[in-house]
């Protein structure tokens, strides 16, 4: 168990070592959700000056606004889309070989250079977080138990995104191109698990369709958390289900990888 | 088109990277820069219709020198004269009349095939369509590449990829051809096979060449003069035969009795020269004047029933004269 | 100048050619792109009916003109994937693998050359789908749209077109400064973004600074309004004013930058 951690730990401190070494990335990287911040704010403003409103399905503008806030830092944080496309990749080329050869697994691999790559957004989020309750008091964390909340469903969200990722991926060995599937999914993703439009504010319809979906427990699930917008008595009947789409996502993936595993014919390399 | 370099030197600023997450992590912040003299104070004229092998192990300078004759650098001193272009201003006159082949990159679309290729550079390179058309089968048959015209380019072998690079490179007619390591992972006929098409062409058309090759077999079979540097420094300048010669001039002597001499004869030679004997023969690895004298000696003791004379192999040579090039070149 | 410019216009045709002769080997990739760009539309559409059932016009956009917006949004997104996108997003790979090499060894002007190297060809089934739906869209629009509109309304998105190739360009160009950016084309996403919202969202300063130092109005709102609310000269000599300057700079950054390239690599 040791041995194991310490070899995916190696492969995080290696993509440490790979981001800091482009500064300009990093420093992108860290600060790309602003200008979606920036246009939500906006058009949000327009509406409800335009319409008069106070309130909208329960959402006062501020409230609005850090809600979508933190679910754009959610988003962020749990999208491995660049990490699959990478996978796909070593498909199609054959680089899998590379991770065949050698004693590490596939799935653990790329799952450790995603959080690597992904942390140190981590970092700056986390500084983000911390100050969120001092500047708009009253939105977000009002309780030790609210955060405490919020880590756990946003732990379940990361490995559940990965998870869903992971199964798109493995169609590569069958159809190799499945770039166009990753992506699409992203794109729809951001607007179907309510990171930039609250799944509340949904028509009934397309909300209780996303209800039957793992995709409100991506970004939907945490957030209300957060936001005090989820009664404390369905925090773990939710996670309970959450952590049951992971169960099935990662057996859903160990799956299709074992069936893909015997189509592939190491190509290229 | 003779080229003219004159005391031509480059450095680059290097960002000095320290070891290790901490090391990384400072970095972010801070970065070190430390100067690196990539070439120093070169000069070389090339005449027209010249093979010249550069020479050098790897992070010598050739590559910089290379990309400093047809223009992708800038010096940071000195001149390079190509028929009065001066190449980093990459006038499209001087363009159209050079062309680089490198070995470990392609300048070919991967997915479709090499003629789609050559009919863009047909367009870049405003080839006049029947010329065009003309130097096209000239070269395809030359290189015997007729039937894979069509084929996508990640189908074919290395060594016809390689052949489809150089007619790509050759097709605009260029007066001065650079090959960066033209058969690198080559097998052995395909090397050959390159050697004679350049060596052909050089004298059919007179273009310059310049290579750069780790195989000495391709710059002893192409290359009269060679261009040696080392540490950014000029080496040697001058006949490939000579540096090899200078470097070790000894060669491989075997000379078989007709009958054996009487030993006292022999032991008397011995105590003058280094041989080896064994049965009917005399074997000796010796500079040329010994092996000179050597022989005369030989021819009076007993007439032979056969003399072989090689070379020592020239990779061998090279090896020897790379580990310490200084000490060969006082 | 004629001369050069004709030798251009084929070199391109060419490079077409050869672009295409490409993509039909990868049928799955031109079904794979349309279904991604199938997708994109459905999603835009969805989130702005949502914002919209909750908002009757934001600014002087209606729902009925925000869907002409979005389809001239899309209209001006795939113009640039089909010229640009091969192209200037790939320039800090081609940079770091050394092919940008070859480009330079070309007797042709290397800005046009990685401008326009690869042409992604299949999105012209995606341009024309999206000219039949912008038509079909204006005919049934509630007010009369007059041919004038339509001239002018061309003439504004190839000014729009010019200035978000100016904007991208230099973006790109910096990764002679940055080693290895290879994160502009996520940069010049999120800036570009701000120019797929209507502009009645901008105001004060931040709106100045929008139709000027990062002038993302003039790309998709200025076309729109052109086109439903009737030409407009200011605004016309205002995006020309902008082309120019955007296509002068990106050739002082492109000679700048490759001056550097050029001293500094090994």
């Amino acid at each position: 168990m040791k041995g194991w951690i310490e070899k995916y730990l190696s492969v995080v401190r290696m993509t440490w070592i790979q981001t800091l070494e482009y500064k300009a990335n990093t420093i992108v990287g860290a600060f790309a959700i602003f200008s979606g911040l920036a246009i939500e704010f906006l058009i949000w403003k327009q509406v409800f000056q335009a319409q008069g409103a106070t309130e909208i399905r329960g959402f006062t503008f501020n409230g609005l606004i850090a809600y979508i806030f933190l679910c754009m830092i959610v988003g962020q944080l749990k999208s491995s889309w660049a990490t699959s496309i990478e996978m796909i990749e070593s498909i199609r080329t054959g680089e899998l070989n590379k991770y065949l050869i050698r004693p590490v697994s596939f799935f653990t691999y790329h799952f450790m250079m995603f959080v690597g790559h992904n942390s140190l957004f981590y970092i700056v989020y986390t500084t983000i977080l911390i100050l969120f309750p001092i500047m708009l008091p009253g939105f977000a964390f009002m309780t030790n138990l609210h955060v405490g909340g919020f880590i756990m469903a946003l732990l379940l969200s990361i490995y559940l995104s990965y998870a869903i990722y992971y199964c798109m991926v493995c169609f590569a060995f069958w159809f190799g191109e499945v770039r166009s599937l990753v992506i699409a999914y992203n794109i729809s993703n951001i607007v179907l698990s309510g990171q930039i439009i609250p799944l509340r504010l949904f028509p009934d319809t397309a909300r209780d369709i996303i209800y039957l979906t793992p995709l409100q427990y991506l970004v939907d699930f945490p957030v209300s958390i957060a936001t005090n917008q989820l009664p404390m008595e369905l925090w773990l009947p939710k996670m309970a289900v959450s952590f049951a789409w992971c169960v099935a996502m990662t057996l859903a993936g160990a799956v299709i990888y074992r069936a893909g595993i015997r189509v592939y014919g190491g190509f290229g390399a | 088109m003779p080229i003219r370099v004159n005391a031509l030197s480059k450095h680059f600023r290097l960002f000095k990277r320290e070891a290790g997450l901490s090391g990384a992590f400072r970095s972010f912040f801070n970065r070190k820069y430390e100067d690196f003299h990539a070439l120093r104070e070169i000069s070389l004229d090339i005449e027209d219709g010249e093979i010249l092998g550069i020479l050098g192990e790897n992070g010598a300078g050739k590559t910089t020198l290379i990309k400093l004759l047809v223009g992708l650098l800038h010096p940071s001193s000195g001149q390079v004269d190509i028929n009065s272009f001066t190449p980093w201003n990459r006038k499209t006159a001087f363009l159209k009349q050079i062309s680089v082949v490198m070995g470990q990159k392609n300048q070919l679309w991967w997915d479709i095939p090499a003629s789609e290729s050559f009919l863009l550079n047909q367009k870049i390179y405003e080839i006049e369509k029947t010329e065009y058309d003309r130097r096209l089968k000239e070269l395809v048959e030359l290189l015997a590449v007729e039937k894979k015209l069509n084929v996508q380019v990640r189908r074919l072998s290395l060594g016809e990829r390689m052949k489809m690079e150089i007619i790509a490179a050759l097709l605009h007619n260029p007066k001065i051809v650079l090959l960066d390591e033209p058969t690198i992972g080559l097998d052995v006929v395909s090397q050959s096979k390159i050697r004679e098409f350049v060596k052909y062409y050089n004298q059919q058309y007179g273009t310059t060449f310049l290579i750069t090759s780790h195989y000495m077999h391709d710059i002893e079979a192409l290359c009269k003069r060679v261009f040696v540097i080392h540490a950014g420094k000029s080496l040697y300048d001058g006949n490939f035969k000579e540096l090899i010669n200078r470097v070790n001039p000894r060669r491989k002597l075997q000379f078989e009795f007709s009958e054996i001499p009487n030993s006292g004869m022999l032991d008397s030679l011995g105590n003058e020269f280094e041989f080896e004997l064994k049965d009917t023969f005399l074997r000796a690895e010796l500079p040329d004047s010994d092996l000179t004298r050597l022989v005369t000696q030989l021819f009076k003791l007993s007439s032979p029933a056969s003399i072989t004379l090689e070379d020592l192999p020239v990779e061998d040579t090279m090896r020897s004269f790379f580990a310490n090039p200084e000490q060969f070149l006082q | 100048m004629e001369d050069s410019v004709r030798r251009y216009i084929s070199l391109w045709w060419s490079l077409f050619q050869n672009s295409l002769t490409r993509d039909m080997e990868f049928k799955a990739n031109f079904l794979g792109g349309l279904f991604v760009d199938v997708i994109f539309y459905g999603i835009q559409f969805f989130f702005f009916s949502v914002i919209y059932s909750y908002v009757d016009a934001i600014g002087v956009f209606t729902k009925e003109d925000v869907m002409i917006f979005l389809i001239v949004t899309f209209l001006t997104d795939t113009l640039y994937m089909f010229f640009f996108a091969g192209n200037l997003f790939n320039l800090n790979r081609w940079m770091v693998r050394g092919d940008l090499d070859f480009f330079l060894l070309k007797p042709v002007h290397s800005q046009f050359l990685v401008s326009f190297r690869y042409i992604k060809s299949y999105a012209v089934v995606s341009l024309v789908i999206l000219s039949i739906l912008l038509v079909s869209r204006v005919v049934i629009y509630s007010q009369p749209v007059p041919l004038l509109n339509w001239a002018a309304f061309i003439i504004s998105l190839g000014l729009g077109w010019i200035i978000w190739y100016g904007v991208e360009f230099i973006i790109s160009t910096s990764c002679f400064w940055f080693k290895n950016f290879s994160v502009s084309g996520w940069l010049s996403h999120e800036i570009l973004k701000f120019s797929t919202r209507p502009d009645s969202i901008y105001t004060g300063l931040f709106r100045k600074v929008l139709l000027s130092a990062i002038p993302m109005i003039l790309i998709v709102s200025i076309p729109t309004r052109i086109l439903l609310y009737g030409p407009d000269i200011k605004y016309l000599g205002w995006q020309l004013i902008v082309a120019l300057v955007f296509l002068i700079n990106s050739r002082i950054i492109w000679k700048k930058g490759l001056l550097r390239y050029e001293s500094a690599s090994s």
